[in-house]
């Protein structure tokens, strides 16, 4: 941490804006940039998928069943990692389920985050029966598991993109709002936000332009932080299968579908596992480089 | 719409502000009556604890719940306590604005001088320019030269500086900038100088005082050092335990004071004119504000009481208009 202790010291004049500083501590960072590539990597994967993946996701032939990876006999380069049960290209299908993976991660973070953000600020601000009732709702929410309820969710509302992102902003929203309500009772007494009161602005514009400022770098961070949990819980449902439903390419059914094989055929549900398990360590590291650089806490 | 050009600007008749607390009713604010003349300046001094800020506060509608507030606050004729939030919002920062003691506290370490400036203007600009984002550039004009008036220099370009990156002295300006950038006609400065060193602390106080002139406003200058409000103000209020206890012209009060808190705060400062004389400490210590001495509140620590002072004290006016809230005869005398 190096770079902290010289931002700390000297507040250089021209350069001093608090964002160039953090971007400064980021790059510095090498492991966190490197992981940070490697979850962007993911990111362009999902984009081009159409340009890049070499075959049809759901092409399939059953001549090609369970054929091996490229470097195991009876393998062939023309599919690296080999096919599953159906003889589809199982790279193909990893990189087109990156889309649906990163997809709903970052939806869901975005929305969930948006509406905690705003509940969270309203509870905590505000304070009074606004707080007891969000707060309340957040405890309840909280007593579950949170697989438990996606799935009893996924059940009443039937399997689907649409559904899934649905059950879980129903919960992720939580995560966010407690966080908000936490730092915005925090900041509240601060002087600056009485300060505001005594200039005259409004309760709202106090909320999204006093308070909110200086609580959003928590916020992204610990956004960042939940994109993974969230694949994996898109993933355990898939898995279960009320997620994403076939023909559409996901991990978590393509881990599924290969159970069976385990033993047989390996790579069928094994390349997917070690895509989610990459892709999360990659969004958490990136997400903890990002605190570390971001924090008002850790910085200034 | 206006009270007239003579009579005063703020008016306060028997504010009391009180606090339920586990232990008991805390009494912070108990029964003040002032006026603050037009273009005029009243120091209010006392101990940290006196009451002072409070006061202030409970003018503006600032005290959170559970405290309440009662008595009446007239500004410029408007009835400040029965007003709704929203009305007191719009005269906050438009025509009575206030600066806080710690300047590096009371500014938003996340938003750049500038930005905070124009949340004032935008707050309370005309109807067209109220936006909730976004600003408007004619604003910015007038941020730059508010903070070029209050002595900063580069100001266009120290308007994307954050807080920080402002020294003591010149963030004390910056807020002082941002009160006054919608031309308020009533600044309630609270210690503008406790947190500055000591040749900073002029400056400010000079800013204040030329901003006073060039405005037009009046300022009620909040301080626990009676050197600083004897030097900048027409009159002056002392307040012990949530009272006023004497107000008078400023040169009177600190030249012959009449009240026995103000003689002894006055024994026990220093001055740079004399400094030969001996500094008299005052025994004892401001009262616990829950269990209040039900007479004169300064009774146990003054060297002259009496029985009579343990019945509740009325402030009485002299023939030469000052006010004391004493019994003895000399006191008014």
């Amino acid at each position: 941490m190096t770079a902290t202790a010289a931002s700390a010291g000297a507040v250089p004049r021209a350069s001093g804006s608090i964002t160039r500083q953090n971007l400064r501590t980021f790059l510095s960072d090498r492991f966190g940039v490197l992981f940070t590539a490697i979850f962007l990597g993911f990111i362009v994967m999902a984009i081009l998928a159409p340009w890049i993946a070499p075959h049809d996701p759901n092409a399939g032939s059953l001549l090609r069943r369970l054929q091996p990876p490229a470097w195991l006999p009876g393998g062939s380069w023309a599919y690296p990692l080999g096919c599953d049960s159906l003889g589809r290209d199982i790279l193909s299908r990893i990189i087109w389920g990156a889309r649906v993976s990163i997809f709903i991660g970052v939806v869901v973070v975005l929305i969930a985050g948006a509406i905690g953000t705003f509940l969270g600020l309203v509870a905590g601000f505000l304070g009074g029966i606004a707080d007891t009732a969000i707060s309340r709702m957040v405890d309840v929410l909280l007593a579950y598991p949170l697989l438990i309820f996606a799935i009893g969710l996924m059940g009443m509302m039937g399997p689907g993109l649409m559904n899934i992102i649905v059950a879980l902003v129903c919960f992720e929203w939580v995560i966010t709002c407690r966080l908000v309500r936490a730092q915005t009772l925090d900041v509240r007494n601060k002087e600056y936000v009485e300060a505001a009161q005594a200039i005259g602005l409004s309760p709202l514009r106090i909320m999204f332009s006093e308070i909110l400022p200086n609580i959003v770098s928590a916020v992204i961070v610990v956004a960042t932080l939940r994109v993974g949990t969230i694949i994996i819980i898109e993933a355990s449902l898939s898995f279960l299968g009320i997620g994403v439903q076939p023909p559409t390419p996901a991990w978590g059914t393509m881990i599924a579908d290969g159970r069976v094989f385990m033993l047989a055929a390996w790579w069928v549900s094994s390349f997917p596992g070690i895509a989610i398990f990459l892709l999360v360590l990659s969004a958490n590291l990136a997400g903890q480089s990002l605190r570390d650089a971001f924090d008002p806490r850790l910085t200034r | 719409m206006s009270a007239g050009r003579d009579g005063p600007i703020l008016s306060v008749r028997g504010l009391r502000t009180e606090f339920p607390t586990t232990r008991g009713r805390v009494v912070a604010v108990d029964g003040i009556d002032l006026d603050v003349m037009p273009a005029e300046c009243l120091g209010v001094v006392g101990e940290s604890g006196s009451g002072k800020s409070v006061t202030f506060l409970s003018m503006l509608g600032m005290v959170r719940l559970p405290g309440r507030v009662s008595g009446e606050v007239r500004f410029d004729g408007r009835d400040l306590l029965g007003m709704g939030a929203r009305e007191l919002r719009e005269l906050r920062g438009r025509e009575l604005a206030i600066t806080f003691q710690d300047a590096q506290m009371a500014l938003n370490p996340s938003l750049s001088i500038g930005s905070q400036i124009l949340e004032t203007l935008a707050a309370h600009g005309p109807a067209g320019s109220r936006r909730l984002f976004g600003r408007d550039p004619g604003q910015v004009g007038r941020a730059i030269e508010m903070l070029t008036r209050v002595g900063i220099p580069a100001a266009a370009e120290r308007l994307r500086d954050y807080p920080h990156q402002f020294s003591g002295g010149m963030r004390q300006r910056a807020m002082i900038a941002i009160a006054l950038v919608c031309n308020p006609r009533l600044l309630i400065a609270d210690e503008p100088t406790s947190a500055l060193d000591v040749t900073v602390q002029a400056q400010v106080l000079d800013l204040i005082a030329k901003m006073r002139r060039e405005l037009g406003m009046s300022v009620v200058l909040i301080a626990h050092d009676l050197g600083v409000v004897a030097e900048h103000c027409d009159r002056i209020a002392v307040m012990y335990a949530g009272q006023i206890v004497e107000l008078g012209p400023a040169e009177a009060v600190i030249e012959a004071p009449r009240h026995p808190y103000t003689q002894g705060l006055i024994a026990s400062a220093p001055w740079l004119s004399d400094l030969t004389r001996e500094l008299r400490p005052m025994p004892g210590s401001v009262p616990n504000l829950i269990d209040m001495p039900e007479g004169c509140h300064f009774a146990p620590r003054c060297p002259f009481r009496s029985d009579a002072c343990l019945r509740p004290v009325a402030m009485r006016t002299a023939a030469d208009g000052r006010q004391v809230r004493c019994i003895r005869p000399e006191a008014v005398a």
